[in-house]
């Protein structure tokens, strides 16, 4: 999904995946977009509960869904989705 | 020209509705500026268009904002009595809403459907799997009456 030709980061804020590690989650995510800047090329929203609780923590990027996340994974999942924008 | 007034008119009565809908210090249509005030000192994480609060009157709040105005807000809390807060929010709702068009106290499910909005009411200790907590809030994206009966 992409909105103005930025790539969509959308993060469940519902309860559950929101509880269960979402809500450090969303910080490490802007702090990537900030370290790398990306601000210009992505977009970060949340959404509410899509009924997936037992799959989450759930968040996408673009088209592509990523399920059960945590927050010590965040870092590894920016950087294989944004590989070609990033250089380390 | 039949359908389009019925559309004009839903639209309307949907607008005038849901800018009455309100929880404490935060409603719809509220300026986000306000909102920040109304929250001012507490906790909050924030992406483009969705804010969760904590510590709100002893419940989280999540709004979703929309050109910078609340279009959409959902408030959870955990209480120690939930029985009595369902209740209370019953009759509070009721008297705003009319009669519930779906009430299950067992389960302390209800729904409220007025001129074309939704507002449930639930305490949910399901589709968390750990979390327990009261949902209570005016939603598009959220809620419908599909949501209440199933989850």
């Amino acid at each position: 999904m992409e909105s103005d030709n930025k790539t969509v980061i959308s993060v469940c804020m519902g309860s559950s995946c929101f509880s269960r590690g979402n809500n450090e989650s969303i910080e490490l995510i802007k702090k990537y977009i900030s370290d790398y800047n990306l601000s210009g090329k992505v977009i970060l929203k949340g959404n509410l509960c899509h009924g997936n609780c037992s799959l989450g923590p759930n968040m996408s990027i673009g088209d592509d869904m990523y399920q059960g996340i945590l927050p010590e994974n965040i870092y590894d999942i920016m950087n294989s989705a944004f590989s070609s924008e990033v250089k380390e | 020209m039949k359908k389009m007034l019925f559309v004009v008119s839903f639209a309307f009565s949907v607008f005038l509705t849901a800018d009455d809908f309100s929880y404490r210090g935060i409603f719809l249509g509220m300026s986000k500026i306000d909102l920040l005030k109304e929250v001012n000192g507490l906790p909050f994480i924030e992406t483009s268009d969705k804010i969760v609060i904590g510590n709100y009157h002893d419940s989280s709040v999540l709004v979703s904002v929309d050109g910078n105005k609340v279009s959409d807000f959902t408030i959870k809390t955990d209480l120690a009595n939930d029985k009595n807060e369902f209740i209370r929010l019953i009759a509070e709702l009721s008297a705003k809403y009319g009669k519930p068009s779906y009430l299950d106290s067992k389960k302390y499910k209800a729904l409220f459907a007025k001129d074309g909005i939704f507002i449930s009411l639930r305490i949910n200790k399901k589709s968390s799997g750990f979390t327990k907590f009261m949902g209570f809030g005016y939603s598009k994206e959220c809620y419908s009456i599909k949501n209440v009966l199933e989850d």
